[in-house]
């Protein structure tokens, strides 16, 4: 039994059921409202991210679903991308942000991770002068706070 | 000028803090330096763990400026693990409120002069002001005088599940019974102690059972604990006793590594206590106990469903040991057979019997002493064959491996190893560098990540000088019978063909092999496996 999604700018996804489980959010409410022909709307996701996020959701649609992933070594390594999702993930920022906002919001667990790991991967081996072109952030410090904080840091840093 | 920056998901704390989880500390650090609003969003994640794992951290760690970060910061601070006792005596005004893992350990080398006390009693401190706190490890502490203070904290603590304390030695007999009963809310303690030679007139009585008992209003009062392992530790005359009477009160205890008792005959007790009251138990580590043959099997049986087991070093009378672990054939999941005393052959019954076995280790490490290398069980291709007649290894499932083998030129005279069929030259030959039957079990492991094969060049039977000859290459005892170096080439390249087809092999491992492996031969078939770690020697 197919789904109807409609995302904010009102374009409609015919998805199939065990797709759009894949979200947390549309199974719940798939089983609050039960059986229904009308749409899903998804106020918060334009149809350019929805369209990525089922895209992601049809390729993972088999995988178990996780289920202990708070007991987990928080500590693991981010290199552990899958290759499909690595392609998946190549995108422009803004729309990398977008997709882990929609994850978040549909509550998608395995695509929130990947984004995240995906951000923690471009944040790597980067210096601050690095970041901040990465993510167009404007150095807002004084020479003398920039000082500041390399001492009050330093206890953390040659290792 | 610039467009105001897209950085909603550093925004909101969950999507931070899955970020956070997979940046080291260095990238944090430069997290917190890129901007007023960055550093406001990553300071809290630089200080969830503190790691003083250096001199030069700790020094730096006390600085002016880091502390006055500490105390703005001790809300955020979840865990630290410190080489350095000092550290405890930089958290004396500040308390950490979420504290949830306290790791303090000295380096070994220091042991003569340890940590003093008076950092203990700092932890100590902690501990009643952290009540979130689950995770309590000390190594290499002056205990002296101040173990009931520990043991004291450690009970009276609501929340800790978890304590490992290395190690505290010539515990009395009294302070011993305190620290069992101290484990009463745990789930799992790993404890170094060991007792000394006093309370050689003791009964059983029990004071600390009543005392925890009455506190939790059931006969069996450490229902939480799970894994306890004493490995460490030696308990002396009737202390062994003790340990026995609180195993009693421990139901669901699911993994067990003893201590050495003295004397070795307290173990027969053990079979009985497992059997009437550990009905839980699947784990059993028992390579620090001494006992003989009959016992171990006797307590083997007592248990339902083993899952792990780990050997004691030289068992005496092997066979009927290997006979009671056939009774788990169906769940054994875990064997560590190192220096047991193992045949060969009761290694391969086990290997055609148990269907669920996920790791075998059956060879000492690198890391380990030669001597205890002398007593791992070696396959023998000749035995193998012989016995394999209609049977076959049926772990399929088995992911890790680590086993030696010998193929003498007795047995290789014998054994036509049928190159053909693995594609190299169709001629038959005999070969006494792998017996074919070995190779053709082990290609059939398919889910096979970490291999690591040993091969025995030569055997003394057990003399004190044995051991060096395992892994010593003695080719030139015997020219005319010994291989030449290019018959070993054709045949281990064989092999490595024929385990090129193990596609989750991450780690390979050829002790002793090392003039046999042929360097093109292993970068053909590296490409095979992606990302295969191989050691030879």
């Amino acid at each position: 039994m197919p789904v109807t999604l409609t995302s904010l700018d009102d374009v409609k996804f015919t998805v199939d059921k065990d797709v759009a489980e894949r979200s947390i959010l549309i199974k719940n409410m798939i089983e609050d409202v039960g059986e229904s022909d009308s749409p899903i709307p998804l106020p918060n996701v334009s149809s350019a991210v929805l369209k990525k996020v089922i895209e992601y959701c049809e390729h993972h649609r088999n995988d178990p679903v996780q289920v202990q992933d708070e007991t987990d070594d928080p500590r693991k390594r981010s290199n552990d991308i899958e290759e499909w999702d690595m392609k998946f993930m190549a995108v422009d920022q803004e729309m990398l942000f977008e997709i882990i906002l929609a994850a978040n919001y549909l509550d998608i667990k395995p695509l929130l991770d990947v984004g995240c790991k995906t951000v923690a991967n471009i944040i790597k081996g980067k210096t601050p002068e690095e970041i901040r072109k990465t993510f167009n952030i404007v150095n807002d410090f004084t020479p003398e706070e920039e000082a500041q904080i390399k001492k009050e840091n330093e206890w953390a840093e040659d290792r | 000028m610039t467009t105001p920056s897209p950085t909603t998901v550093f925004d909101i704390p969950l999507i931070q803090d899955r970020i956070t989880h997979h940046l080291a500390v260095r990238d944090l650090c430069n997290c917190t330096r890129v901007s007023r609003s960055w550093n406001k969003t990553f300071k809290p994640y630089l200080w969830r763990v503190i790691n003083i794992r250096r001199r030069s951290n700790l020094d730096k760690f006390n600085s002016r400026e880091t502390q006055a970060q500490l105390r703005q910061n001790t809300c955020h601070v979840q865990e630290v693990n410190s080489n350095f006792a000092e550290i405890w005596s930089y958290f004396r005004t500040c308390p950490l409120p979420n504290l949830t893992i306290i790791r303090s350990q000295c380096f070994k080398i220091w042991q003569a002069n340890r940590a003093p006390n008076k950092y203990l009693h700092r932890i100590i401190a902690l501990m009643d002001t952290s009540p979130n706190l689950h995770t309590l490890e000390l190594q290499y502490f002056n205990y002296k005088a101040i173990e009931d203070s520990i043991f004291q904290a450690i009970q009276r603590h609501n929340s800790l599940r978890h304590i490992r304390i290395l190690r505290i030695d010539n515990v009395g007999f009294s302070k011993l019974e305190q620290v069992l009963w101290a484990m009463y809310r745990l789930e799992s303690a790993t404890l170094a102690i060991s007792g000394c030679n006093d309370g050689a007139g003791w009964q059983p009585r029990l004071t600390g059972r009543e005392r925890v008992s009455e506190l939790t209003n059931t006969p069996n009062p450490v229902c939480t604990l799970r894994a306890l392992d004493w490995s460490a530790g030696e308990l002396f005359n009737n202390s062994p006793q003790m340990f026995l009477q609180f195993l009693k009160s421990c139901p669901n205890l699911e993994r067990l590594a003893p201590p050495l008792f003295h004397p070795e005959n307290t173990y027969d007790q053990l079979g009985g206590i497992i059997a009437s009251h550990l009905r839980h138990l699947q784990e059993l580590d028992m390579h620090k106990v001494e006992m003989s043959g009959s016992v171990m099997a006797r307590t083997i049986r007592a248990c339902r469903g083993l899952r792990t087991f780990v050997s004691a070093r030289q068992q005496r009378d092997m066979a009927v040991v290997v006979d009671a672990l056939l009774r788990h054939r169906e769940t054994l999941e875990v064997l560590d057979l190192v220096n047991s005393n193992m045949s060969g052959s009761c290694l391969h019954t086990l290997l055609c019997a148990c269907p669920n076995l996920q790791k075998v280790l059956a060879m000492a490490t690198k890391r380990d002493k030669i001597y205890e290398s002398i007593g791992d069980p070696v396959l023998a291709g000749k035995e193998m064959e012989e016995a394999s007649e209609g049977s076959a290894w049926v772990c399929t499932n088995i992911k890790s491996l680590a086993v030696r083998y010998e193929h003498g030129p007795d047995s290789g005279q014998r054994l036509g190893f049928d190159n053909g069929a693995l594609g190299v030259g169709d001629e038959k030959r005999s070969t006494t560098i792998l017996p074919g039957v070995l190779v053709r079990e082990l290609s059939r492991l398919v889910q096979l990540e970490e291999l690591r094969l040993g091969r025995v060049t030569f055997r003394v039977p057990h003399t004190s000088y044995g051991s060096l000859s395992m892994t010593t290459w003695t080719e030139h005892r015997n020219p005319g019978q010994w291989p030449t170096l290019k018959e070993g080439h054709r045949t281990v390249a064989a092999m490595l063909y024929a385990l090129s087809g193990l596609k989750k092999l991450h780690t390979l491992e050829l002790r002793n092999l090392k003039e046999f492996v042929g360097e093109h031969v292993l970068e053909e078939v590296s490409k095979q496996w992606k990302g295969v770690k191989i050691q030879k020697s």
